[in-house]
């Protein structure tokens, strides 16, 4: 019986897995193939100690420096997709990811900020940046 | 006695003068040659492949059962194991999307893409490695495709992705469609 049930269960994931893919967006599919499998599925992973993006990363927005910082973090200068790609795929990470903590006056990323990125990335200082920011979240919020 | 010698004697000489020591070892030495050469042919390599195949694993194919799911789970050439580097857990009592019992998934893993023969279609394919129990390596496969060098980590298949689990060890790797990749 529960052989039968894990089966079942298996197949629907299977069948859910070609069918989800028909509706797949050019930023869920990069976020798929570049992302995920260090982030997680939902932003969620910390297996190597990568940041959690889910109901976090929004909260970037709402600091000084914290919008150059993402598009600047080694993760995202590295990541083989064109600028202007990467800058649809941020807004969607920011829009599904961590909408709650979205700005209202919220700008979509452009590619000149992701090009930005790859001209100043944080290749050695990415950690200590990260907790000066996450100092000042903790006083706003 | 002595008739039974002649009689002997006159077959012997007749057998001589009819033939040559030379056509004898030709005709030894033809078979010889042939028996060595008959296996390079490859018809006769093909099907020797194929049984040893079999005899060396010592696993019955496997399917998925599948609609637009073809080819054996328990060999390299399954279509989604086009990135994989290796062991296949589906010869090491899981399955090509789960993990053996007594081992755990790993949260994290590399992501490629490979082409379905069915459908001609890429799929988005996620490498988890099974991590916390014996190494198994009933079917230790080496493929590349989408795998990027170590310098691109989250796209390379040398790495043991056995992190966010309890073990470090490395057990088999399992290869679960995620979705129909878009074109480039």
């Amino acid at each position: 019986m529960t052989r039968a049930l894990v089966l079942t269960v298996l197949l629907i994931n299977f069948a859910n897995s070609f069918a989800s893919a028909e509706g797949l967006t050019r930023e869920r599919y990069n976020w798929m193939l570049n992302c995920q499998g260090c982030h997680g599925a939902k932003g969620q992973a910390t297996a190597i100690d990568t940041p959690v993006l889910y109901k976090q990363v929004g909260r970037f927005l709402n600091v000084e420096g914290g919008r150059k910082y993402l598009v600047s973090v080694p993760g995202v200068v590295n990541a083989p997709i064109n600028d202007a790609e990467k800058a649809d795929l941020f807004t969607w990470i920011i829009n599904v990811l961590d909408p709650e903590h979205k700005p209202a006056d919220f700008k979509p990323f452009t590619e000149e900020e992701m090009t930005w990125g790859r001209n100043n990335p944080l290749l050695i200082g990415a950690q200590k940046r990260r907790k000066e920011l996450l100092k000042l979240m903790d006083e706003i919020e | 006695m002595g008739q039974f010698d002649k009689w002997t004697e006159n077959i012997t000489r007749k057998l001589a003068s009819s033939s040559s020591r030379r056509g004898f070892f030709t005709k030894v030495g033809k078979l010889a040659i042939g028996s060595a050469v008959l296996p390079t042919l490859p018809i006769a390599r093909a099907a020797a492949q194929e049984g040893k195949k079999e005899k060396v694993r010592g696993i019955e194919p496997v399917t998925t059962g599948i609609e637009n799911d073809p080819g054996d789970i328990t060999a390299c050439d399954y279509w989604r194991y086009c990135g994989i580097d290796g062991n296949l857990c589906s010869c090491c009592g899981g399955s090509h999307n789960t993990c053996p019992p007594g081992t755990e998934m790993s949260q994290i893993a590399w992501v490629g893409t490979c082409r379905n023969p069915s459908d001609n279609r890429n799929y988005i394919i996620s490498y988890n490695d099974c991590c916390g129990g014996p190494t198994c390596e009933n079917c230790f496969c080496v493929n590349s495709q989408s795998d990027r060098p170590v310098t691109r980590p989250q796209s390379n298949n040398d790495i043991i992705w056995c992190f966010g689990t309890e073990s470090q060890a490395y057990t088999c790797t399992v290869g679960i469609v995620l979705g129909v990749a878009l074109d480039d």
